[in-house]
């Protein structure tokens, strides 16, 4: 009775101190539109052996979806070596963001298809049958921003930043990349103030949607101050 | 009321102890978080002086092997690089030694020497580093490439030489088209530097490697003080 007595309270007080400490608790499902993180942790040996094709395809299976890769780019993935200095493990929410990075390093982005997820090159135009996920601010903050190799599309319908759809090309230009995975553009010149359009690589919509809403918001601090 | 004996009394402590522990195991078992996206290394590193003989040590692949060991950084680099970082020898004359505390910004600085610069890909773990090189193609989309930092994030990157960022800084008393003509002989490398000016929100965009930025925002936050002072005392007829 008294070690049941001491083991109480010892119980209560380690639950109160993992709460305290901000224990692990289940992680909550992606949202719609990401791929199924794998039930365990992921494993990528280093060296030159491991090809970026394998590798997705290693993860799609344990993630329990479907990964096509485009024709196109099959041949150059099945050739480009994963080349990370060291082996790395990747917890379950961790691993496509990082075999997403060497995706996106390839000059790939990850799309939806009818049966599952496509791999396709967007250093030019997006492959055929690719279409960006329509994202909002908030859709960012709630996982995609993690999410380097996922193709979306933001319109940022936030308080215009500049007069005209001239000024407001060359002030992006410097902020994109000529891929297609990394794209500003303006949609609508005619509309005053023009509309804004951000797509390719997930986590860098994110960054630069966070940056012209940082700019968006200054602007209008200025105007109330006038 | 329960009346606790000295053995109960050991009971809980022991049973305390225990449960401490556990949890404690458990969560170092996690993956280490941390608020600082640069934690300061563990231990230095060593490189070692030119050595005529051995063409195999004081390379820029060596280095990096080092580097990716004692930060705990992931590095991902393309064949072709890494085999200019094989071919390139950093050139230090005699042995340095550098503090844990120093490793990012020195490793980063010689890097810069030898024209490679780091990618921030990935600030929480496993954290993650690209390598590319200024040499090759890929220097044509590195501003792209340049992470967001707001303005009371940059004494972060002002360390880290070999990282490009990108950041916004409003100048209310100056007049930013004017002064980006003014500025234009400072950005000397379009393929990592620019400053585009954003006049509607009376502001720039700045992009280059932290240390740059950091000194440039400075400087105008200085000469945008200085020009607000002496419009202030124009006002009041000084």
């Amino acid at each position: 009775m008294k070690k049941i007595l001491g083991i109480v309270p010892a119980l209560a007080s380690g639950w109160l101190l993992m709460q305290a400490c901000g224990a692990p608790v289940a992680p909550a499902p992606p949202p719609e539109g990401v791929p199924p993180p794998p039930p365990v942790a992921f494993a990528i040996e280093s060296g030159e052996s491991l090809s970026v094709e394998r590798l997705v395809l290693r993860l799609a299976e344990l993630s329990g979806c479907h990964v096509e890769i485009d024709e196109g780019v099959r041949e150059r993935l099945s050739t480009t070596p994963v080349a990370l200095t060291r082996d790395l493990i990747a917890g379950p929410p961790a691993a496509w963001p990082v075999v997403e990075l060497l995706i996106v390093e390839a000059d790939c982005l990850l799309y939806e298809t009818d049966a599952g997820w496509g791999v396709g090159s967007f250093l030019a135009d997006p492959p055929k049958g690719a279409s960006p996920r329509p994202v909002g601010l908030s859709d960012l903050d709630e996982g995609f921003a993690e999410h380097p190799a996922l193709y979306v599309e933001l319109d940022l319908d936030y308080p215009p930043l500049y007069g005209s759809a001239h000024y407001s090309s060359h002030a992006y230009r410097d902020l994109g990349s000529t891929g297609t995975y990394r794209r500003i553009t303006i949609v609508e010149p005619e509309e005053q103030p023009p509309r804004v359009r951000l797509s390719g690589s997930a986590s860098w919509v994110a960054d630069r949607a966070a940056l012209l809403v940082d700019l968006g918001a200054t602007e209008l601090e200025g105007q109330e101050q006038e | 009321m329960i009346d606790m004996t000295d053995r109960t009394k050991r009971c809980i402590t022991i049973g305390f102890t225990l449960l401490a522990g556990a949890v404690g195991i458990s969560l170092g078992a996690l993956e280490p978080r941390t608020d600082d996206p640069f934690p300061t290394p563990t231990e230095g590193l060593t490189i070692p002086a030119v050595d005529r003989e051995d063409r195999s040590e004081g390379t820029a692949e060596k280095l990096l092997l080092e580097f990716a060991r004692v930060t705990g950084e992931h590095l991902v680099w393309a064949p072709e690089i890494h085999g200019l970082l094989r071919v390139t020898h950093l050139g230090v004359d005699r042995k340095l030694t550098i503090p844990p505390e120093e490793v990012y910004e020195v490793v980063e600085t010689l890097l810069l020497f030898h024209r490679f610069v780091l990618i921030d890909l990935r600030r929480e773990e496993p954290r993650m580093m690209g390598v590319v090189s200024l040499q090759s193609a890929a220097r044509l989309n590195l501003k792209a490439t340049a992470r967001y930092v707001r303005e009371d994030e940059l004494p972060t990157y002002a360390d880290h030489p070999a990282i490009l960022i990108t950041t916004f800084v409003r100048l209310e008393h100056l007049d930013v088209r004017a002064l980006t003509n003014a500025l234009r002989s400072m950005t000397t490398d379009p393929n990592t530097t620019s400053i585009v000016p954003i006049p509607e929100a009376n502001g720039l965009i700045v992009t280059g490697f932290g240390p740059w930025v950091h000194e440039q925002i400075e400087m105008l936050r200085e000469m945008n003080a200085a020009t607000g002072a002496t419009s202030a005392d124009v006002g009041e007829g000084k």
